[in-house]
């Protein structure tokens, strides 16, 4: 099962998807990765404009994945829904000529 | 700290333009020079831009303006706060004369945008993002949706309400010769415009722009040398927000925002009711109604209604974007902070002709980088 990875923070349990060197609640320095499996779309847009190399339109989204912590990616869902059950799924994020960035983005759980 | 004056203010036509961006600083610097009546003697000169190396494969523009001018050997330096590099430059300055270290300061902000296509505009703009989301795909414009679609769904707001910020600063802009757009629109025009990023159409966001514009400081107790008409600088405040916004715990707060109004209102011994005039980021339509509620001016949730009654038309109580605001005046990126206090000290000095809103001696800018990832907030009084 494809996962988010987000960093738990060892000194008060705070975790985000961003790595940063220094916890923003407590500032501690030892994180330790998990997986995020299963998240909740909170809002979403459909894109008719977008920047070189991106398929159009795009639809990207914001998933609560529990405990605060949220990302942000494309859906590959044909009629997002505010509410809707989301899954990460690997895929491609950017083809410029022949070079393709691979991704997680969400799908449809 | 000295108290510091504005003396003299100038601006470019906004809009698409044959010149480059140092070509269109220098046309608005000596705009500003000849209102102040000044043509020697700074000790120094700010510079906000944002992405001339992107647009235009330019650096130095610090020491090209100073060159253009003939004002060498003035030290130069440019400033860049993502699309509030304006703002930032004024408060550079500020701090300049407030401190004695400078009697006579130049600021300039301004961008030239309209070379480069909209997608590649859309990248370039999108250079403020965190590299997780900006791999994703991520635009300003697409941020800014996915918060309007929370907000209008949050507060049960009108999609009226917001295509009607679009309708006043459009009616503002008709009324302002420098504007990029001289043309009134419809709520019904707004709606029936393309899609951009939904729930947002063409008409909600602004244009891609290129201009420039200006302003000459002095320390207040000299300012009658330059003007019968200072405008003080009275409050000034910045902050930041995360890099990334799904870090954020709501998307519809702009936390810089209201962080960055709390410091200039204490500053100034200000409070929002107090403010007689403003110009608010209104990059998109959304974004005046969110800024003015963290600014204090409307209630969490009430913004919609309150702008779309009419609370900030030209003769409403609180009259927001009387340059037409991004909107319509339009949005050359660096330039836009500093365009925002040009407005105000014209207004303070009822040099507005047709949009003059009424006698104002109390004006606010709010300056937005990014998608509020900083904020900077200048505070402007009569001086005289
Ligand atoms: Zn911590």
């Amino acid at each position: 099962m494809t996962s988010i990875v987000a960093y738990r923070c060892q000194g008060c349990g705070h975790t985000s998807t961003i790595k940063r060197l220094r916890c923003s609640k407590c500032r501690g320095r030892d994180f330790a990765e998990v997986k995020l499996e299963k998240g909740v779309l909170i809002t979403y847009t459909v894109m008719n404009v977008v920047r070189p190399g991106y398929a159009k339109p795009l639809t990207i989204g914001l998933a609560d994945f529990g405990e605060g912590v949220k990302a942000l990616a494309q859906l590959a869902i044909n009629n997002p829904r505010v509410g809707m059950k989301v899954k990460p799924a690997q895929a491609v994020l950017r083809k410029i000529e022949n070079r393709a960035l691979l991704g997680t983005i969400f799908e449809e759980a | 700290m000295r108290q510091v004056a504005i003396v003299g203010v100038g601006m470019t036509k906004i809009g698409k333009s044959d010149k480059n961006v140092v070509e269109l600083l220098a046309e608005a610097a000596l705009k500003a020079m000849d209102d102040a009546g000044v043509g020697e003697g700074f000790d120094e000169v700010f510079v906000g831009n944002m992405a001339a190396g992107e647009f235009e494969g330019m650096s130095g523009l610090g020491d090209a303006l100073v060159s253009m001018l003939s004002l060498e050997p003035t030290p130069a330096i440019r400033i860049e706060n993502m699309t509030a590099s304006g703002a930032s430059a004024i408060h550079a300055g500020w701090l300049s004369i407030a401190s004695g270290k400078s009697s006579l300061v130049l600021v300039a902000g301004g961008e030239k945008m309209t070379s480069a296509t909209t997608e590649k505009t859309a990248d370039i703009v999108a250079s403020f993002t965190h590299p997780v989301e900006r791999d994703q795909g991520v635009t300003l414009p697409a941020l800014v949706a996915m918060a309007a679609r929370t907000y209008l769904e949050r507060y049960n707001a009108s999609r009226e309400s917001l295509a009607y910020v679009a309708v006043k600063n459009h009616h503002n802009g008709s009324l302002n010769p420098l504007a990029q757009f001289q043309r009134r629109i419809t709520v019904e025009e707004v709606l029936s415009s393309p899609v951009i990023c939904d729930p947002l159409r063409l008409y909600d966001f602004c244009p891609i722009s290129d201009g420039a514009a200006a302003l000459v400081l002095a320390p207040l107790e000299d300012a009658g040398r330059y003007t019968d008409k200072p405008v003080k600088i009275t409050g000034i405040g910045a902050a930041t927000d995360t890099h990334a916004i799904q870090e954020r715990d709501d998307i519809t707060r702009m936390d810089a925002v209201r962080i960055a109004g709390e410091k200039a209102y204490r500053m100034s011994g200000r409070k929002p009711s107090d403010v007689h005039v403003a110009e608010l980021h209104d990059m998109a339509t959304v974004l005046e109604i969110m800024i003015a509620e963290e600014l204090g001016f409307f209630k969490r949730g009430s913004g919609w209604r309150e702008i779309e009654r009419g609370a900030a038309d030209l003769g409403g109580e609180l009259p927001i974007n009387t340059s037409g605001g991004l909107k319509a005046r339009g949005h050359p990126l660096g330039g836009t902070g500093v365009a925002q206090v040009v407005e105000l000290v014209m207004q303070l000095q009822g040099r507005c002709g047709e949009r003059q809103a009424g006698e104002p001696r109390i004006g606010l800018a709010c300056n937005l980088a990014g998608f509020a990832n900083a904020a900077a907030v200048t505070i402007v009084e009569r001086g005289w």
